[in-house]
């Protein structure tokens, strides 16, 4: 491999691509087998928001309904509110800006999950340790992709340094039902859908909670 | 109701009634300083209830192990008072818990003079202050659970600290004072000797009167306590259904019946405190059962009561943007 992906100062971050998703959580999958999680573990999830109400046209009243899906892992923040909360220190951000869960330290109090707005740390019950999405760090070391963005039938998922992804692809990332961007700033880029509401807009509701 | 954080609500409600019970005799000690009433006597009646203070706080530590994943890495806790609020709340009970456990010590062994005592006695109630302010800070700081962070959980906490630490001061001081009485009339208990809950020396008018004006004020700062917390509730719930849709849906949470045997419970110790035990307490020159019962029931109802308040105030662990089936399922 000619180009490292654990450069530092990359800030590495998720480009995705809301408008090509069909909801078929390969990438769940693919991060769920790569990392071999445990029941109730899932570092990658997939959100399925929808909504909708009547339209009036002419003397008719029309249904006008929306459906889309959000692929949401970590997000590797600029400012991540478990960094912020975490009494251990043991929730730290490697050189490149990825954040990850330094074993050796956590006491699996579950503050960092209590905090973060896109549900990203999680308690592995076997280890009584938090676990969440390095980014696959194993992977990149080794000039290979995270396996969610390799796995994802519709090439939705894309990673790389944040300003490289903002420039390519732009800057939107508080698309409903993810929270205020600017509670954490997320390194995350996304090509919002045809249907896409805004995170503050209150349209709609998530419709598979049991499956995130 | 949230069973998985009994750990949690545990150490919060018992932590806060050991703290609070150190401020209320903080204040029975100003009182008595205030009467001029010698220093020796005010110790005799509070001495029963500061030593109950201490084994509340360990009990409660106890507890909030079970919260832990890895209680081995349970020292690492320490390493972020920088930023985080829970690395704080850890600091501020083993602060707490270390300036107490001197201070009962020295007071037990008569070490040290009484000015000195005094000091660690004042140390031991802002020790407390500090831990039951990091407590709230714990909830409070967390900006994306709108359930907590809001004023709210700033009044319960100190609310519950005052409400459960007087009653808590309020029966031990009607157990010395039974007892005491017991002694008197000739049926001493050793134990209650060995623990030196009791003195040789009979009960005088002025320590009946000292008592007895103790648990007038201890039964008013109770049923304030408690209005305080009940008043508090309509305005939040009214906030939360209001509020941005994680609020929306913890207001939805929180209906049941759990609410409302909290607040019924909330409403009989404030009746039973702010009249009956008040009441009694200003007629009474003796110790009586009306009265030790009277007390010990609102403590027991208040102790129970809190205890399901603190588990709707972990009902609010919901937050904006993405909640995971994990967080749900408290895994």
């Amino acid at each position: 491999m000619s180009e490292s992906l654990t450069q530092a100062g990359a800030k590495y971050g998720f480009y995705f691509d809301q408008s090509l998703c069909n909801g078929c959580k390969a990438c769940q999958i693919a991060c769920k087998d790569k990392h071999d999680l445990p029941l109730g573990v899932n570092w990658r999830r997939v959100v399925e928001y929808t909504g909708g109400s009547w339209q009036r046209s002419g003397n008719t009243f029309e249904p006008n309904v929306f459906s889309y899906y959000t692929s949401i892992a970590c997000n590797h923040c600029e400012d991540p509110i478990c960094m912020r909360v975490c009494p251990t220190t043991a929730m730290s951000r490697r050189d490149d800006g990825t954040v990850y869960v330094d074993d050796s330290k956590c006491v699996g109090c579950r503050y960092c999950q209590w905090a973060c707005p896109y549900g990203a740390p999680q308690l592995n019950t076997e280890t009584g340790h938090m676990t969440k999405c390095d980014l696959c760090y194993d992977y990149r070391e080794s000039g290979q992709n995270p396996a969610c963005v390799d796995a994802c039938p519709s090439r939705a998922l894309d990673f790389g340094p944040i300003e490289d992804l903002r420039e390519e692809y732009g800057t939107e990332n508080g698309v409903a039902p993810l929270p205020d961007p600017s509670i954490t700033q997320p390194h995350l880029v996304i090509n919002p859908h045809r249907d896409a509401q805004a995170w503050d807009a209150g349209t709609g509701h998530i419709a598979n909670p049991k499956e995130i | 109701m949230n069973a998985e954080e009994l750990p949690m609500i545990l150490f919060t409600v018992i932590g806060q009634m050991s703290v609070g019970s150190i401020w209320i005799l903080g204040l029975i000690h100003l009182y008595g300083y205030a009467k001029k009433i010698d220093r020796e006597t005010i110790d005799r009646i509070t001495n029963a209830a500061m030593y109950a203070a201490g084994p509340l706080l360990v009990l409660g530590f106890f507890a909030a192990f079970f919260h832990l994943g890895d209680p081995f890495h349970a020292l690492n806790t320490l390493r972020h008072v920088g930023e985080s609020w829970m690395s704080r709340e850890i600091a501020g009970g083993v602060i707490y818990g270390a300036v107490g456990l001197v201070f009962a010590a020295c007071q037990w062994m008569g070490w040290f003079s009484r000015g000195v005592r005094e000091v660690l006695a004042v140390l031991t109630a802002l020790a407390g202050l500090f831990l039951v302010t990091t407590m709230a800070g714990t909830y409070y700081s967390v900006e994306t659970i709108p359930a907590w962070h809001n004023l709210s959980v700033w009044i319960f906490f100190f609310g519950s600290a005052i409400l459960t630490g007087s009653l808590a001061v309020g029966l031990a001081l009607m157990v010395t004072w039974n007892m005491q009485a017991k002694r008197d009339s000739g049926a001493e208990s050793k134990l209650a000797h060995k623990l030196r809950l009791i003195s040789d020396e009979p009960l005088t008018p002025e320590l009946t009167k000292f008592t007895t004006k103790s648990l007038e004020g201890i039964s008013l700062s109770a049923a304030l306590a408690g209005i305080v917390i009940l008043v508090t509730y309509p305005v939040y719930l009214v906030w939360l259904g209001n509020g941005e849709q994680a609020a929306q849906d913890v207001a939805h949470d929180l209906q049941g019946p759990a609410l409302v045997i909290r607040l019924i419970l909330l409403a009989i110790v404030i009746a039973l405190t702010g009249i009956f035990a008040f009441m009694r307490a200003r007629t009474s020159d003796k110790p009586n059962h009306a009265l030790a019962w009277i007390i010990g029931i609102a403590f027991i109802l208040a102790v129970v009561s809190e205890l399901l308040g603190r588990g709707l105030h972990y009902e609010g662990l919901w937050h904006v943007g993405l909640n995971t089936t994990q967080l749900l399922l408290g895994q």
